[in-house]
């Protein structure tokens, strides 16, 4: 499990994943995401078009800095989630609690909502 | 003392005071006191005013003063002063006159008030060849450390390695078997959210499996009558350990409380998940089906945290129907809006399959999953056996499929078979 992590513009962060975002990869990124995603405080977009499968611990990644991130009066859009990760994603009702959106110029978009 | 053409032998005095040392070292099982009695054995038997242990932290690739009287918490860089040469050369260092010796880090002794004339400073490694740290003896009795003395302190250093690899592994084990006692206690709480026998309805059959792996998980179920109908729970906290354990407990007892109320299937949904919301730390949270049949009407409601895919095998079509989750994983956040529970109609021979993810994510050795298609499969071919018969042909496959992959999540299933003479 990999990420990089970038600026757009000034007030948000990018953070594109690859690979499997299970319990495994989860570990992996678990503290790097959080300080990159939580610990800034910003707004967030992440990549998911290069995560090939995600698992319970991934979801629970995603919706623990999230919830972080809401806290402090930011938010958090996913996106490019491919059809086997956006279904598993789906099945858990994510959306509700994390916008997941196709592209990235939507999730920009959707932060402005 | 030794024998003037052999240097390196042992007189019959020194092997005495190192198989001392040995018999002193053998009986120690905390670090503390294996490395007091190391470094106070060092001094004896070379005569030194002091020594002292330092331990390899690989993590900084630093070594680490662990033992010595007035100082505490010094960490050298492996390369630096003559405890970090040794380290990086592996090799016994003598050295006469160390403020004459550039490689002498003179800072210790400004820390400590203590004047180091002269030193012996050896590796430590342990009876599979690897480098645990170094011990340096520091200021002989009298004039300077000779051979012997290098030999005397080698032989002693072998014990201290051994002796240190010992310690090491035996903490290593406690650790173990705390993490043990920590999970079977995680075990047994978890279980007693479990009900001792499921309820008989009539018109259904159903059948309740709950398989822990190795490392406690925090899967649930509940098969319940209760005044507003047949309560059917299937439960998923996240993680490992006594924390999901005691989150679906928790989760567990709530339901349980809030329907004995008389509050009903969207009340306490809402407040289990708000209560959940409010008490479980970050980044907790359980995945939950909550569903209420009425048994007269045949008719189930239901609401999910989270926990999808929601089988129900219609028996007429001969095909599933997978219903997602209602809404977020419960207590991931309080619920602003809850969407309106499912219903759905259970007609003679129709069955509701719940499988926590133990099922859908197990794994085989290439890593392919078991998925949603086929348990789908599984219940197109042998729908016509009683719910736990079919839970067993379902277990079946998945084992056929793990091909001996070890189960890494607790699987857990509830199957809930409307009879067909109902």
């Amino acid at each position: 499990m990999d990420m990089q992590v970038s600026e757009i513009g000034a007030n948000v962060t990018c953070v594109r994943l690859s690979g499997r975002l299970d319990a495994p990869g989860a570990d992996t990124i678990d503290i790097g995401f959080t300080a990159a995603v939580v610990a800034t405080g910003r707004d967030a977009v992440i990549d998911l078009s290069g995560v090939s499968f995600v698992a319970s611990m991934g979801i629970r990644l995603l919706i623990a800095s999230a919830r972080g991130l809401s806290l402090k009066g930011a938010n958090m859009v996913l996106f490019g989630a491919q059809e086997l990760v956006y279904t598993a994603l789906d099945q858990a009702a994510l959306d509700q609690i994390i916008p997941i959106v196709a592209t990235q110029s939507e999730a920009i978009e959707r932060l402005a909502d | 003392m030794h024998p003037p053409d052999d240097p390196h032998a042992l007189s019959s005095d020194d092997m005495a005071a190192i198989l001392a040392v040995t018999r002193a070292l053998a009986a120690p099982f905390d670090l503390g006191t294996m490395l007091a009695e190391v470094t106070a054995a060092a001094c004896r038997v070379l005569r030194a005013e002091r020594s002292s242990v330092w331990l390899h932290d690989a993590t900084s690739d630093e070594m680490v003063l662990e033992v010595a009287s007035d100082i505490r918490q010094v960490r050298v860089p492996v390369g630096g002063g003559l405890v970090g040469a040794c380290a990086r050369l592996r090799a016994l260092i003598n050295v006469p006159d160390c403020y004459a010796d550039p490689r002498f880090d003179a800072s210790v002794d400004r820390r400590s008030g203590f004047l180091t004339r002269c030193s012996l400073t050896l590796p430590l490694v342990d009876h599979q060849g690897s480098f645990v740290g170094v011990m340096q003896v520091l200021n002989k009795a009298q004039g300077v450390f000779d051979l012997a003395d290098e030999a005397l302190a080698q032989a002693l250093a072998a014990q201290c390695a051994m002796a240190l690899a010992r310690v090491q592994l035996t903490a290593a084990l406690l650790e173990g078997a705390k993490m043990r006692q920590a999970l079977e206690l995680a075990r047994v709480v978890q279980m007693s959210t479990l009900p001792a026998q499921l309820p008989r309805l009539a018109g259904y059959d159903m059948h309740a499996t709950f398989l822990p792996a190795s490392q406690t998980g925090g899967d649930t179920y509940d098969l319940a009558l209760t005044e507003q109908g047949l309560l059917v729970v299937l439960g998923d906290a996240t993680g490992h350990g006594i924390a999901p354990a005691l989150s679906v407990t928790q989760m567990h007892a709530m339901l349980r409380m809030a329907l004995r109320l008389g509050a009903d299937l969207d009340t306490t949904f809402r407040q289990v998940n708000d209560q959940l919301a409010a008490t479980l730390p970050a980044g907790r949270f359980v995945t939950a089906f909550i569903g209420l049949l009425d048994a007269a009407t045949h008719r189930l409601r239901f609401l999910s945290g989270g926990q999808g895919p929601i089988l129900h095998f219609c028996a007429a079509q001969g095909e599933c129907v997978a219903h997602k989750a209602t809404s977020f994983p419960m207590g991931a956040m309080p619920l602003a809006k809850l969407r309106p529970a499912v219903e759905i109609s259970l007609a003679p021979g129709d069955i509701l399959v719940l499988l926590t993810d133990g099922i859908y994510e197990y794994e085989d050795a290439a890593g392919a999953q078991f998925g949603v298609q086929r348990v789908e499969q599984v219940l197109r071919e042998h729908h016509h056996r009683d719910s736990a018969s079919l839970a067993g042909c379902l277990l079946q496959t998945v084992r056929a499929f793990a091909q001996g992959a070890p189960q890494d999540d607790d699987v857990t299933m509830v199957l809930l078979k409307r009879r067909f003479d109902t």
